[in-house]
């Protein structure tokens, strides 16, 4: 029963959003000094005939006028063109989305993780707001959140990795095990500490969120209506509070979920794990701008589907939305 | 310990901070790039935290460094916080057509991801700092305006500003002199919180190479010293400095935002830190 | 039969600046089949008192006295004890109903509630008794709208809604907390007939500010002013002849006898002045009512008042 005005909306603005961010990108693209000719063609070989060149201009359209250009990079990004590496030479999208496999193989345990555990510590915590246990968890996550996250990282390879030896200094994968392929195992071994770390800044950021949500519902009159009804606190906590709470938690979480692609280039960075993290970061220091482009796409992209879920879900959650009379 | 005192602690250490950045050149004893020693020189009286891996003293390239630092995350959170409260005050006064048509702006701007933006941009015009704050701060203030605009918004229909109003104060007047102290609370616990993160990011986009390699700041610092492996050879005093400098920043600022937003968010009285 | 006996009831809010008395020492008996009201001026502290005996107010509440129900004193009932008698023998109807039901469940939901958790009915005796309820509060089309929200009704429906969830496990007592604020003059009547019907044979506790709510439903009136009892006795009798200048100021701000306010401000709490609180507003006031506090004194057959002119 969702509205449909709503939804049009909704999906009206992505679409806006969508349009913006490969604008962008085309006009970054188009405005630099020197195109794929001069960046990429001539750094592999020092003579092109002119010839080649012109068949290399047309194949590519860019003998063409802007506009007519714009639609073809819209309908090529549409289709997984997203342009060539200056490094590599090789096309963006694969590459991109191999090392996203990378980089997913950590993030999707530790945003999964993240969100149950803050959720239900941010809940606990709120719960029993001004308690001494409370305090103390919200004192500590204070702490925690206010230092960077690749200095914790880099203290945990010191304790963990380095000092005590439980776990690998960095990379994916042991040397030793190459040979015979990758063993899940091994992959495993190494992706442990980054998914903890991970994982906690995740749990950090959404406990804090859903502390002071649920500290607000608490304080709500249909609070005190629920437990004139006679209901015991857990019922009061799980059939009226938690469901209210949850609804500012569905846009936060959506926001830090999509955020965490980039949050995870530091510890991608301070592991050596060969994910969208550790690509950015060589990218940056080579200057490769369609690669860049390429992950800006891709978060954009991410970030503006996410967003959209997030409305639906929002919109299935509170009746109010759902109604189209907000 | 009272919320006061946490503040005042926080106030004591940005204190020093800015101290030691503004006063830089006469507190360093040596250049940010100079090199006046051997390499992985320990810490003693000449090198006051010893010396990195081409003899650079540590300690001196910590003091400049600030500077690098400070600017950035200051710089940026106070354009980001102006701008968002000179915008934000201009749409909740007036609303309407404007405030409408921008409002759907923002809408349409909020899901495009500030951090690669930044970087894709940043790489593209091959900035110095002062660019990328500028960037930084208008990027971020599309996520200030609305914090602003709310409060704002419910203050212009308050009966004082009506008031205001009916004794013939201009707009401008109203707005700089009734709405803006009104908001102050809400800007100053933004702008601290502000300066926090972006503070915190700037060191992080340093760590991961955003400036050129010339810049002597905390996060390259950091970088260099844990990519030349000076954990594995057991240089501490090389990467621990900078690391402990931004910790102790961010944890004050940290903590001074909280207890600015505790101390203006009644709701959250109960949780006393 | 006295079926609630409150006692020298107090509460007292610790807040950052020490506490702040809120009632004082109130006496109150609600027989069987009585409907007794609670006027006063807004922070007077009538809320308050519904909240206390349900044992409902915050953690910060200091609450002395005693409060029997059937024989046993609920301030002392462990919170157990406490969810047995919530809902199931004392229920409650709040004040301002737009927020005092839960936004994100169908309101179908929020009156089958009370009977899940004190009745053994479910299932399609569950649907049915809720039909019943609904149908018997006159809102219209049960079936499709006890599956609508809480904001897609008008404030009349809500507060009919809340009237339901309260009668849901048919009570011994019901506490009504203003249960025509902020409804429009017609939609007030209605409701206030429907109160009249449903409570015929019930026990109510009115909390109240409006008068005319008040001589609709109740038997018998309390008058509270700063978190005291000032004057009680049979609705009719107190509203004809008032005994307390403070009563006799009420009636005389109420519109239909044309708006005469009273001067000043009910004091703020923990501020009262020596001698009489109402001392400083009384048009009849004399030397010693600025000494003496006066207390609840019986006068006449069946009534109550708190002045030092009745002594």
């Amino acid at each position: 029963m969702i509205d449909g005005h709503y939804l049009l909306r909704r999906i009206g603005y992505s679409g806006a959003a969508f349009v913006i961010c490969v604008t962008l990108t085309f006009f970054i693209l188009h405005l630099m000094p020197g195109d794929y000719i001069t960046n990429y063609l001539l750094s592999i070989s020092n003579y092109l005939p002119q010839e080649a060149v012109d068949q290399f201009y047309q194949q590519y359209g860019l003998d063409r006028p802007l506009w007519e250009q714009y639609v073809i990079y819209v309908c090529n990004i549409l289709q997984g063109h997203w342009g060539y590496s200056y490094q590599y030479g090789l096309p963006v999208f694969p590459m991109i989305m191999q090392k996203l496999t990378w980089s997913l193989v950590i993030l999707l345990p530790a945003v999964l993780l993240g969100i149950a555990i803050g959720i239900v510590l941010g809940a606990w915590s709120g719960w029993k707001s001004g308690g001494k246990k409370d305090l103390a968890l919200f004192n500590f996550m204070i702490v925690f959140r206010a230092i960077p996250e690749f200095w914790w990282a880099i203290m945990a390879v010191w304790v963990f990795a380095f000092s005590l030896q439980w776990f690998p200094l960095g990379g994916f994968t042991s040397i030793s095990v190459l040979s015979s392929g990758l063993n899940p195992w091994d992959v495993l071994y190494h992706a442990i500490l980054p998914i903890c770390l991970l994982t906690s800044f995740i749990v950090a950021g959404n406990y804090y969120v859903m502390r002071n949500s649920m500290i607000a519902v608490i304080g709500e009159d249909y609070i005190t209506t629920a437990r004139a009804k006679g209901l015991d606190e857990r019922a009061v906590l799980w059939r009226h509070a938690l469901k209210n709470a949850l609804l500012p938690m569905v846009t936060m979480t959506t926001f830090q979920v999509a955020g965490i692609i980039m949050g995870s280039v530091f510890i991608e960075t301070v592991f050596s794990w060969p994910g969208i993290g550790l690509l950015t970061t060589d990218a940056l220091r080579m200057r490769d701008l369609p690669i860049l482009e390429g992950i800006f796409l891709l978060d954009a992209l991410m970030t503006i589907g996410a967003m959209l879920a997030a409305d639906i879900l929002a919109s299935h959650l509170d009746p109010r939305i759902r109604m189209g009379d907000q | 310990m009272t919320r006061n005192a946490f503040l005042w602690i926080s106030v004591a250490i940005l204190a020093v901070y800015f101290t030691v950045a503004l006063l830089a050149p006469f507190i360093a004893p040596y250049g940010a790039t100079e090199i006046t020693g051997s390499p992985f020189q320990p810490p003693d009286s000449g090198h006051l935290f010893g010396t990195n891996d081409v003899g650079q003293d540590i300690f001196s390239q910590l003091v400049y460094g600030s500077r690098v630092t400070l600017i950035f995350g200051f710089c940026s959170a106070l354009l980001s916080v102006s701008i968002s409260t000179c915008a934000g005050i201009v749409l909740g006064y007036y609303g309407g057509n404007l405030d409408e048509v921008v409002c759907r702006i923002l809408d349409i701007l909020m899901p495009i991801p500030i951090f690669p933006l930044l970087i894709v941009l940043t790489t593209f015009f091959n900035p110095g700092i002062v660019q990328v704050s500028i960037l930084m701060g208008v990027l971020g203030s599309i996520h200030g305006i609305r914090l602003i605009r709310a409060p704002a918004l419910s203050l212009a229909e308050t009966p004082f500003i009506e008031g205001a109003r009916s004794i013939g104060a201009t707009d401008l007047r109203i707005m700089s002199r009734h709405i803006l102290p009104n908001l102050m609370p809400v800007v100053t616990a933004k702008f601290v919180s502000s300066s926090q993160h972006y503070l915190v990011m700037g060191v992080g986009l340093s760590f991961i190479g955003l400036w050129d390699t010339m810049t002597v700041d905390w996060g390259s610092m950091i970088q260099n010293a844990y990519s030349s492996g000076a954990l594995s050879l057991g240089l501490w005093w090389w990467i621990l400095p900078p690391g402990i400098a931004v910790v102790g920043i961010s944890l004050a600022l940290a903590l001074a935002g909280y207890s600015l937003e505790e101390s203006f968010n009644p709701r959250l009285e109960v949780n006393r830190i | 039969m006295s079926l609630l006996e409150i006692a020298g009831l107090s509460v007292q809010f610790e807040g950052r600046d020490g506490t702040v008395p809120v009632l004082d020492n109130i006496d109150l008996e609600i027989n069987s089949g009585d409907r007794v009201a609670l006027i006063g001026e807004s922070g007077c502290g009538k809320t308050v008192f519904g909240m206390s005996v349900m044992r409902l107010l915050p953690s910060n509440a200091r609450v002395t006295g005693s409060a029997r129900y059937a024989g046993r004193d609920l301030l002392l009932a462990d919170e157990r004890e406490m969810q047995q008698v919530r809902g199931k023998k004392i229920a409650m109807i709040s004040q301002n109903s737009a927020s005092v039901l839960n936004p994100v469940l169908t309101i179908g939901d929020q009156i089958a509630e009370s009977l899940t958790i004190h009745t053994s009915c479910r299932g399609k005796d569950l649907h049915r008794e809720v039909i019943a309820l609904l149908t018997s509060l006159g809102i219209e089309r049960p079936e499709e709208n006890m599956q609508k929200y809480p904001h897609q009704f008008s404030g009349g429906m809500r507060e009919r809604i809340l009237i339901a969830m309260a009668l849901a496990c048919n009570p011994d007592l019901i506490i009504a907390d203003e249960p025509t604020s902020g409804l429009d003059a017609l939609v007030k009547a209605q409701i206030l007939e429907l109160l009249r019907t449903v409570m015929q044979d019930r026990t109510l506790l009115l909390i109240t500010h409006d008068l005319g709510t008040a001589s609709a439903l109740a038997s018998h009136t309390a008058v509270m002013y700063a978190g005291e009892i000032v004057e009680y006795g049979p609705t009719q009798e107190l509203f004809t002849y008032p005994l307390h200048p403070y009563t006799q100021g009420l009636i005389a701000a109420s519109p239909s006898a044309g708006f005469h306010p009273i001067p000043g401000v009910s004091p703020a709490p923990g501020q009262v002045p020596p001698g009489c609180w109402f001392c400083p507003r009384c048009t009849c006031a004399t030397d010693r009512c600025s000494t003496g506090h006066p207390s609840l004194k019986k006068t006449g057959t069946n009534r109550q008042v708190r002045c030092l002119r009745y002594d």
